[in-house]
């Protein structure tokens, strides 16, 4: 039995959406950004990378072999492998013969075997700053194509996206600073698995992302002799992967090695986390700004709607209703409208969520599911907005309390 | 002890410069079961001095006793729960709940006081059927004629067995013959219960019938008057009415004397010994 009701049903309506509004946004905005989150874990979550040791500078890293050596000798430790990634200021340039066109590419140096050993059949996933580079082709699985005076292999692996949008095949060949690779294989970034165009791929299409051989890339880049590598990357033996076994490897480098930056998989997904905290401000920025005007809206119904029940307010303080039955009342009744408007706003958040993740996954040409509907997302939203609609209609509860009853009775509305 | 006693009530409403004396002194005492009607020119201060008895309004000087204790002392609980336990109010206004049925409506008060959900249906009924609209039990206000809303206020004022109803002007917005109907509700009220019944009004009628009349004017108590009502009929009133009309003077009552000064106490003790 409410004393006042929603008998104003076009008002009251108009609340319930305006909340269901704005608990879709908060859904929604909070679940691309807990997507975002999600895929950026996952991807290194799934790396068979357990431990990064990186010299202060990307070049630093002298005998990067020998170094790979002596971690790979720990019983703890599966292998070690060094990996190269010329930078911005080290672009390469690539001639594609067809066209006689220049590019510029931005080379990763791996040693294939390694990577190629550890991980399954049918997916070779390498993870090179964030982009996991997938070769399904074949690449000479060679330690060192420079060993005991062999030869290069000379071949390369190109993103997909580069090769569609020049034209390249497997087997064409391509100059990379004058000299000649074969086009091996095409890879695939985890941004463009399913060809949609965007940001990335127009990035893509116009900057080669080519992989090769460590040594090769060294020696295109003039740092062969060097044993140049960015980083070693550490996988850990089978029997042993634990996060708390990479942790304690980890620790147990930085105690040996501490002129090297030494990063577990715990520290890239801490990493990762602050980054899209970060982006994660954003989202919420959004959707706070919608709560927010959802309820103001709802405030202003409340206001509105005790300043209407003046007289009747007076009358029932005049026969004897209390103060507190007038307030929990009130309360009482936005209470209810809030929570049926963030209920009601439930099944938006989910189709709103659905569809913004397809369509900024479009725009920015990713395949992968955008977007992470979760009970904790559904729970918190729905704690916030009716936490915040009985917060904002304490005030008008409270008016209504305090109202003097001669004023309220006399009152002319 | 008196029911409600006034001793010097002041009411004071200061807009900027000049000054409203709702109330100027007024001194009146009131017993248990009486049946009593304020009359007076409109804004004389009947609504004001009714709304003191209801304790919704506090006087600026004087003193407003309930029961023998002073409304001024008591913090709001206390005369919130004065007003939901003792005293039934009756508006112009009817001032129903629209989103209540009329049974809700009746049974709101005692839901305020905590009275079991089967006790207090079973209360608003047999209410409701007292004043006849039993079958309008499931009806919204606004599904009433003006009458029959009023009386549901009257049967919500005697939810919780108030000892006092204060009417302001209760057939102030219904024809005649609702009135009638509604007076005599009232008037049963006071001679089947022993309620104390005190109705503000401008109808000469219904004051007529009261057993004692007090006549307000620009704040003051101007006559007040208890007579021997027969079941046969209002003459005595009638004609102090007439005289009442004519010149404060020719009443008989004292006007804005001390505590004890109703001339007719004793009169109407005697009557109510009669009923
Ligand atoms: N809040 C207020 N501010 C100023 N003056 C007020 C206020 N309330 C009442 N008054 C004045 O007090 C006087 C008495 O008012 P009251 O309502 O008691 O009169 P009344 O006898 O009930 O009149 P009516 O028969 O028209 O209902 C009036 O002159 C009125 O204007
Ligand atoms: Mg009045």
């Amino acid at each position: 039995m409410h004393h006042f009701g929603f008998h104003k049903f076009g008002r009251t309506l108009m609340t319930l959406v305006a909340v269901a509004i704005s608990a879709a946004m908060m859904l929604s905005m909070l679940s691309i950004a807990e997507g975002f989150r999600e895929q950026s874990m996952s991807t290194i979550q799934d790396s068979h990378r357990d431990i990064l040791v990186q010299a202060p500078g990307w070049t630093g890293l002298s005998d990067a072999h020998a170094l790979a050596e002596e971690l790979e000798s720990a019983p703890e430790v599966a292998f070690a492998s060094p990996v190269l990634v010329t930078d911005t200021n080290m672009m390469l340039t690539l001639t594609i013969h067809k066209t006689n066109t220049f590019k510029l590419a931005v080379g990763a140096g791996i040693i294939p075997s390694k990577e190629k050993e550890f991980e399954g059949e049918d997916r070779k996933t390498v993870i090179i700053n964030n982009f996991a580079i997938e070769y399904i082709d074949d690449f000479q699985e060679l330690e060192d194509p420079f060993a005991d005076g062999g030869i290069p292999t000379r071949e390369l692996m190109i993103n997909r996206i580069f090769a569609e949008a020049n034209d390249i095949q497997k087997g064409d060949m391509l100059g990379v600073n004058g000299v000649n690779f074969t086009v091996s294989g095409i890879f695939r970034t985890s941004f463009s698995q399913d060809g949609s165009s965007g940001v990335f791929e127009d990035i893509l299409a116009d900057t080669a992302f080519i992989g090769l051989h460590l040594s090769e890339l060294q020696d295109l880049v003039g740092l062969r002799e060097r044993d140049a590598a960015t980083f070693i990357a550490l996988t850990m033996d089978e029997s042993v992967r634990s996060s708390k076994t990479i942790e304690d490897h980890a620790n147990a480098l930085r105690e040996k090695y501490s002129y090297f930056y030494i990063s577990s998989k715990a520290d890239r997904l801490r990493d990762a986390e602050e980054r899209t905290s970060l982006a994660n401000v954003f989202y919420l920025a959004i959707g706070s700004v919608a709560v927010v005007i959802g309820i103001l809206f709802l405030a202003c119904i409340m206001i509105m709607s005790v300043y209407e029940r003046i007289n009747q307010i007076g009358m029932m303080r005049a026969i004897g209703i209390s103060r507190r039955t007038i307030f929990l009342q009130t309360l009482e009744e936005s209470t209810i409208l809030v929570s049926l408007g963030a209920l009601l706003g439930l099944p938006f958040g989910y189709f709103a969520s659905e569809f913004l993740g397809n369509f900024i996954g479009a725009n920015i040409g990713v395949s992968f599911d955008l977007t992470s509907f979760t009970p904790q997302i559904v729970v918190y939203t729905m704690l916030l907005i009716v936490g915040l609609g009985v917060l904002v209609s304490l005030y008008p509860a409270w008016k209504a309390c305090r109202m003097d009853i001669i004023k309220s009775l006399r009152h002319v509305g | 002890m008196s029911l409600i006693e006034l001793i010097g009530v002041k009411k004071l409403y200061s807009m900027g410069e000049s000054e409203v004396k709702a109330l100027n002194g007024v001194d009146l005492s009131i017993q248990q079961g009486e049946f009593l009607s304020i009359v007076g020119p409109s804004g004389s201060g009947k609504s004001t001095l009714l709304n003191m008895i209801g304790c919704i309004d506090t006087p600026t000087s004087g003193k407003v006793l309930l029961e023998g204790k002073d409304i001024s002392s008591l913090g709001d609980r206390e005369l919130t729960r004065t007003r939901l336990r003792k005293i039934g109010f009756v508006f112009q206004q009817f001032y129903l709940l629209p989103t209540l049925t009329t049974l809700e409506n009746v049974e709101l008060p005692m839901k305020e006081a905590r009275v079991p959900h089967a006790q207090r249906r079973a209360r608003a009924e047999e209410l409701l059927s007292h004043v006849s609209l039993s079958n309008r039990a499931g009806h919204y206000p606004n599904q009433l004629s003006g009458g029959e809303q009023q009386r549901v206020a009257i049967a919500r004022a005697l939810a919780n067995r108030p000892h006092l109803i204060l009417a302001d002007e209760p057939t102030g917005e219904v024809d005649s013959q609702t009135t009638d109907r509604i007076v005599s509700l009232l008037r049963d009220l006071h001679s089947e219960q022993g309620i104390t019944v005190i109705i503000v009004t401008h109808d000469l009628k219904i004051a007529d019938s009261t057993d004692r009349l007090v006549s307000l004017n620009d704040g003051r108590i101007e006559s007040d008057v208890s007579h021997v009502r027969t079941d046969r009929g209002p003459e005595p009133v009638q004609s102090l009415v007439e005289h009442h009309k004519d010149g404060p003077e020719m009443i008989t009552g004292k006007d804005g004397g001390g505590p004890d000064m109703v001339t007719g106490r004793d009169e109407n003790e005697t009557n109510r010994g009669q009923d």
